[in-house]
C-alpha cells in the first residue's frame, strides 16, 4: 500500500514534467568517429608545458603528417615493423577498450585499418620483430582491471593468434625484445586497488612459454618508456601508481648478467610519454602529470650518459604512439589534456638536425 | 460563553479539493510507466544530465566529446551481477542532455574460469537481468561483434533495448561480458 501511495503521489507531482519529457523529440547523435573539432578551454590550454631543464641541443624539426583514422589515446605504445608503424588498442569513440590496429605507411603518408586486436584494451604493451607484432596485456577498464591475454600478429598472413597467457594480469607494462626473448617489465595490476608493480617476466616465442626474472629494483613503475640499446634495456621515467607521483628515473637492465644499473635521470619527470631509439640516441617526448601535458623532446646519449633538449612537439600529448620509421620519429594520437578525457588523431613526425 | 460552531462533516471546499485530487491521481496513474525505465545503479535512461550527475555524486566527471556527445564513467556496486563494483558509462545527447545510452562491464579479465563456470556465470547474469526487466531475452545474432563476443541476448525493455554480450578466452579462462542499454529512437554511439 505504501508503495502504491508513494507512486500515486509521485505521479501526481510528476505529471506535468512527464508530459513535457515525452513531447521532446529525440535528437540524433553524431558519430564519435568524426574527428572534431575539439575546442580546448583556456584552462585546458594552460596545461601545456614544453620547457625542458636539459641543455639545448640541435632543435630538429617537427611536421604534421596524415591524421590517424580517428581520435585515440592511451595506446601506450606503438611499434614499427617492416618500415611501418603499428598503433594498437587504447581509448576512442568514448570507449576505453578499443581493439584498433592502425598501420601507417610513410611512403604513402596514409593509414591502413588492419585486423583488430582480438581483445580491446588500453595500455597494451607492444613490440615487434621483422615477422611479428606482439601485444601483451592491457587494461579493459579505464587505466585499470588488466587482462592476461597475449597476442601475436603475423605480418605475412595478417592475422592474430593467441599466445601463452601472461603469468599475471597487468597493463601499462614495458615490452622489449633482446635476442629473440620478450621482456615484460613493470606496469600496474588491480582494479579498485590498482597499483604499480616491479614484475619482470620473459616470454620465449619459440617455446610459447613464460619465465620469471627477479623484480625490477627500486620503485614499482607503470606508464614508463622502454628502449633497447645494444642489447641493454633502458627503463625511463614513469609513475608510481598515479601521475601525481611521476619519476625521471633511468635504469638499465643487462640481460647477460641479470643486473640493473642506474643512469642519468630524464630531465623532465613524466609518465605516458613516448621513448624510441634513433641514430644511437634515446628520444623521449610527451607525457603527463597532474594538470600538465608535456611537449618536451629530450634525447639521451648512452656514450656520454647525458641528456639534451630539442624542439618540442607541435601539440603536447600523452598516451601516444611513437615509433621510428627511416630517419624520422612518428608520434600519433594521444590525449591533449591530462587524463583520458579528450583523444586526438594528430600525427606529427620529427626529423633530427 | 459563546458556543462553538459544530464541525461540518465534509466542508464544501474540502470536498472539491478531494474530488480534484482523485481526478489528478487517476490521470497520473494512467500516465505512470508500467515498468521503471531501464538503467544501472542510480541512473536510468531518460534522466537529465543534472539529475544523473547529482545521483552519482561529485566524483563523477563528465567528459566533453567530439560529435556533440558527453559521457561519464562511474563505478557502482551491484553484487547480484558482479562481485566487484561494476564499471559503467553513461552517455548524454548534447542537445537535450538526457541519458540516452549506457554500458556496464561484467568482465572477469583475471582468467581462470572453466567453460562451464563462465557459462553458468553468464546464465546467472542473464536471469538477473530478465528478472529486473520483466522480460525474456531473445538470442541475438551468432556472428562476432567488435568485442569478439559470439553470445548475445536482447531484452525488449520498456522504451529501450538492452543487450547482454559475452565471450570466453580459452587459454586464459577470462570472461568478457557487457551490458548495453539504448533508449528507443536513439542512435547507438557505442558499437561493438
Amino acid at each position: 500500500m505504501k508503495a502504491h501511495r508513494r507512486a500515486l503521489l509521485t505521479g501526481l507531482l510528476a505529471t506535468p514534467f512527464l508530459a513535457r519529457a515525452q513531447s521532446a523529440p529525440p535528437q540524433p547523435l553524431e558519430r564519435l568517429r568524426e574527428p572534431g573539432p575539439v575546442t580546448l578551454t583556456e584552462q585546458q590550454l594552460a596545461q601545456r608545458f614544453t620547457a625542458s631543464p636539459a641543455p639545448a641541443g640541435p632543435p630538429g624539426q617537427w611536421e604534421a603528417r596524415a591524421h590517424l583514422p580517428l581520435p585515440r589515446s592511451e595506446m601506450a605504445w606503438a611499434t614499427a615493423a617492416r618500415g611501418r608503424m603499428h598503433v594498437i588498442g587504447g581509448y576512442g569513440e568514448q570507449r576505453v577498450n578499443r581493439p584498433y590496429h592502425h598501420v601507417y605507411d610513410p611512403d604513402a603518408d596514409a593509414w591502413e585499418i588492419a585486423p583488430p586486436l582480438p581483445l580491446g584494451a588500453n595500455h597494451v604493451a607492444v613490440a615487434a620483430t621483422e615477422d611479428t607484432v606482439y601485444a601483451f596485456g592491457g587494461f579493459v577498464q579505464q587505466n585499470r582491471d588488466p587482462h592476461r591475454e597475449a597476442f601475436a600478429f603475423d605480418l605475412s598472413s595478417k592475422s592474430w593468434r593467441s599466445l601463452a597467457p601472461l603469468p599475471r594480469a597487468r597493463g601499462a607494462a614495458g615490452l622489449a625484445i633482446v635476442d629473440g626473448m620478450l621482456h615484460l617489465i613493470g606496469g600496474a595490476q588491480g582494479n579498485a586497488d590498482r597499483h604499480s608493480i616491479s614484475w619482470h617476466e620473459v616470454y620465449d616465442p619459440k617455446a610459447d612459454r613464460w619465465e620469471a626474472r627477479p623484480d625490477m629494483p627500486g620503485f614499482p613503475l607503470d606508464h614508463k618508456g622502454v628502449v633497447v640499446v645494444e642489447g641493454r634495456i633502458h627503463v625511463i621515467g614513469g609513475r608510481i601508481n598515479t601521475f601525481a607521483t611521476n619519476v625521471g628515473h633511468h635504469r638499465v637492465y643487462l640481460p647477460a648478467s641479470g643486473k640493473w644499473e642506474d643512469r642519468t635521470p630524464m630531465p623532465t619527470p613524466r609518465s605516458g610519454h613516448g621513448a624510441v631509439l634513433l641514430a644511437g640516441r634515446i628520444w623521449c617526448m610527451g607525457g603527463e602529470e597532474t594538470n600538465k601535458v608535456f611537449g618536451q623532446l629530450e634525447s639521451y646519449d648512452p656514450a656520454t650518459d647525458s641528456w639534451t633538449s630539442h624542439a618540442p612537439m607541435l601539440t603536447p600529448r600523452h598516451g601516444l604512439g611513437a615509433a621510428v620509421l627511416g630517419n624520422r620519429i612518428h608520434v600519433a594520437g594521444g590525449g591533449v589534456v591530462f587524463g583520458g578525457g579528450i583523444q586526438s588523431s594528430i600525427h606529427e613526425a620529427f626529423t633530427p638536425a | 460563553m459563546k458556543p462553538s460552531r459544530p464541525p461540518e462533516a465534509l466542508p464544501r471546499r474540502g470536498a472539491l479539493l478531494l474530488a480534484g485530487g482523485v481526478l489528478a491521481a487517476g490521470a497520473s496513474w494512467l500516465a505512470w510507466p508500467r515498468a521503471a525505465a531501464p538503467g544501472f545503479g542510480p541512473l536510468h535512461l531518460g534522466m537529465t544530465r543534472a539529475e544523473a550527475l547529482r545521483a552519482l555524486g561529485p566524483a563523477a566527471l563528465p567528459a566533453p566529446l567530439c560529435g556533440g556527445v558527453e559521457g561519464v564513467l562511474f563505478d557502482w556496486p551491484d553484487p547480484a551481477l558482479h562481485p566487484r563494483p561494476v564499471p559503467a558509462m553513461a552517455m548524454f545527447a548534447a542537445t537535450e542532455a538526457r541519458l540516452s545510452e549506457m554500458e556496464a562491464s561484467l568482465s572477469h579479465p583475471d582468467g581462470g574460469l572453466g567453460l562451464a563456470e563462465w557459462q553458468a556465470m553468464v546464465a546467472a547474469q542473464r536471469e538477473e537481468m530478465a528478472r529486473r526487466l520483466g522480460t525474456t531475452p531473445q538470442p541475438g545474432p551468432a556472428e562476432e561483434d567488435a568485442m569478439g563476443a559470439a553470445r548475445h541476448w536482447r531484452f525488449a525493455a520498456a522504451g529501450a533495448e538492452v543487450t547482454l554480450a559475452s565471450r570466453w578466452m580459452r587459454r586464459s579462462g577470462a570472461g568478457y561480458t557487457r551490458l548495453h542499454w539504448l533508449a528507443a529512437g536513439q542512435e547507438a554511439v557505442i558499437t561493438g
